[in-house]
């Protein structure tokens, strides 16, 4: 660590996107295959003009293949998206042009094509009109997958080794997170993106921490530089950290959940019901991993995110189909929660002044039932397979409530199922916390999302770093509404579940306990930790201890109670 | 050698998937086709030239072939172009 210690150690400022703590060497990824240019000898032109030709075939073969899966999928209007990208690969200004530079520059075939490909991208990046400034893209595409072909990449992710690495970029797509997961990722740091950015999910899914809106901060970096990351409580990243912040950490993390007792049965023989937050099937690999049987949060909208259009109802149904199956005990599947915060590139929304307030979620999906209708037959279909609750996000007025009945009504009697699933709704806006009567009149089954709850409580966008250190799902306000609305809810008939941050936060999830929740969905990086402090718990003395403190009127310090008598 | 103007009609101009049309309607003759925009020309079996022409909505583009098929190549493209690729017309 020499190197480290004459460097300056710097504090950055950035957005949580997901939680943990690492130290690694920084691998800087600048979006760019690089390639050194090395001369050849005479003899060795024609086997390198042969080497091109072969990679141009299996590029083709990619794109074809690629061309396929968005046929099957979305039909082939999307599909001819990549017949641009094969007739570049034909095109007179590509090959043509690079086997001409061949001959007469005498230097290894990737220099010619990292070349060929720059300039061709910088004429489509000095176009005028938008979107063919943007096809700049699709060349750099072809020209990326024809060099990973030359040189034998297999993707982004290859000049990695088996060292344990933080991922250091501009910014990255879920597929490229997917590809970097492959080797030892430890960590993410993005001068773009937000905290609810898909990366954001994956990253938390993979249990790594990450940080997003550094602004320059990839800029700065070199791959090899020291990268500490910190967001278990905070938000901590320091660039070459000292000696003694790498040690204090490293002994923090010693701390291991793989050997500690881990059940979902407190000390007081009560049984939780734990289960995972996930979306995506890949995701569904940690069932088995982590030894749960319930999915409390399937979130639908990835499954539309990730195509090129609305996704078909048999894609969705197979889809979901897959996810019920796996969980043995129960799913919760969530309709989509879409909005110009969370856009679908083919369904333009506008623009808004502030999204997470704005036309989104149910709010937009009960105004689309040409979207919505399909989503929900799919869901049913899918429900056959196993124990199943179908959830609507963000409902704020009883008149969704309606809505919602009458649709689903509607679907249920033209399907005619054998099994008839149960609907619920998500509780993440707080004056849905005042509406509990009428809730009652149409379901018992509710889900509370922590993050937004917490949002629009404070009114306190969780993305703004300036104002974080102002939220806190443990402040007594928050506390207080939680556990009037378990109350009247458990009274009036409704179950209630959590699938929010504050559940995988053991200060927080204690908290809960406390307050009467028995169904906890989390993401799955959290669970081994939660399961570990359960059988410690004696839940009627955490119950005694919440009444105590926030039965009555009282500005308690219940996250120091809760440290003080349950985790230290 | 043919030459035929023609007027782009379609909202989005000669974008990715228009300009792939065109390209593989072009390269369906033998003769050598070129698309000329004000003073640029390019090949219209070049997908990366077609789309670097930037022809947007309501501009006039002169379309010309020279070869064994020229009458049937200027024909197909110029009808091609103006019937908007069957995409929302401006």
């Amino acid at each position: 660590m020499t190197d480290s210690a004459q460097k300056h150690s710097v504090v950055m400022q950035g957005i949580v996107g997901s939680h943990g703590a690492c130290v690694a060497r920084s691998y800087v990824f600048r979006k760019r295959i690089e390639v050194k240019q090395t001369p050849l000898a005479d003899d060795q032109v024609n086997a390198e003009i042969e080497r091109l030709e072969t990679a141009i075939k299996m590029t083709a073969a990619d794109i074809q293949n690629f061309r396929e899966v968005a046929k099957q999928r979305h039909g082939e209007q999307y599909a001819a998206i990549f017949d641009s990208h094969l007739l570049m690969l034909e095109d007179p200004q590509f090959k043509p042009r690079m086997i001409k530079r061949l001959k007469e520059e005498k230097v290894n075939v990737e220099s010619i094509v990292r070349d060929i490909v720059d300039k061709l991208q910088s004429v489509f990046s000095a176009i005028e009109d938008p979107y063919l400034r943007e096809r700049a893209i699709d060349i750099k595409d072809v020209g990326d997958r024809l060099l990973r072909h030359l040189m034998g990449l297999e993707g982004p992710a290859t000049e990695i080794g088996d060292e344990p690495y933080v991922l250091v970029a501009q910014e990255v797509t879920p597929s490229e997170i997917l590809d970097f997961a492959r080797g030892n990722l430890k960590g993410v740091c993005l001068d773009t993106g937000g905290a609810t950015s898909h990366v954001a999910i994956l990253a938390g899914a993979l249990g790594i921490p990450s940080i997003f809106g550094l602004v320059n901060f990839s800029l700065g970096v070199h791959t090899g530089d020291l990268v500490l990351l910190d967001t278990r409580e905070s938000c901590k990243l320091i660039l070459n950290p000292k000696e003694s912040e790498i040690s204090d950490l490293n002994e923090e993390l010693k701390e291991d959940f793989s050997e500690s007792l881990k059940s979902d049965i407190t000390a007081d023989g009560f049984k939780l019901n734990i289960a995972a937050n996930i979306a995506r099937t890949e995701e569904l690999c940690f069932l088995e991993k982590l030894n749960i049987k319930r999915i409390g949060l399937f979130r639908s909208e990835f499954v539309f995110m990730e195509s090129m259009d609305v996704p078909s109802e048999k894609f969705q149904c197979d889809v979901y189909s897959k996810v019920v199956s796996a969980a043995s005990e129960l799913t919760v599947l969530r309709t989509i929660d879409i909005g110009s915060d969370k856009p679908l590139r083919y369904l333009p929304l506008g623009t808004e002044e502030n999204p997470a307030m704005g036309f989104r979620s149910v709010r937009f999906s009960l105004s689309r039932p040409d979207i919505l209708e399909p989503q929900l037959r799919a869901m049913i279909k899918a429900a056959q397979f196993g124990n199943c609750i179908i959830i609507f996000p963000m409902v704020s007025v009883p008149s969704e409530l309606a809505a919602i009945k009458d649709l689903y009504d509607r679907v249920i009697s033209e399907l005619k199922p054998k099994i008839i699933p149960e609907w619920g709704i998500m509780l993440e806006v707080p004056s849905a916390c005042f509406i509990l009567d009428e809730i009652a009149a149409y379901t018992k089954y509710i889900s509370i999302g922590t993050n937004d709850l917490l949002q629009f409580f404070y009114a306190i966008d969780r993305t703004n770093e300036k104002l974080a250190g102002l939220v806190d799902h443990m402040s007594s306000a928050f506390l207080r509404m939680l556990y009037k609305t378990v109350k009247k809810a458990n009274k009036l008939g409704i179950k209630v579940g959590i699938c929010g941050e504050m559940a995988a936060d053991p200060v927080g999830f204690i908290a809960l306990l406390g307050i009467g929740i028995e169904d906890f969905s989390m993401r799955p990086a959290a669970i081994d930790r939660i399961m570990s402090i359960i059988p410690k718990l004696n839940r009627k003395e955490v119950t005694e201890i919440i009444d105590m403190h926030l039965g009555d009127v009282s500005d308690s310090d219940v996250r120091e109670i809760i440290k003080h008598k349950f985790l230290s | 050698m043919k030459r035929k103007e023609v007027e782009i009609k379609n909202k989005l101009g000669l974008h990715a998937r228009p300009a792939s049309l065109v390209v593989k309607m072009a390269s369906k003759y033998q003769s050598e086709i070129q698309l000329i925009k004000e003073d640029t020309e390019i090949n219209a079996k070049s997908i990366l030239g077609v789309m670097m022409l930037a022809a947007g909505p309501g501009q006039k583009i002169v379309v010309t072939a020279d070869g064994e098929d020229e009458s049937d190549a200027v024909q197909s493209i110029s009808e091609l172009i103006e019937s908007g690729f069957g995409e929302e017309l401006a």
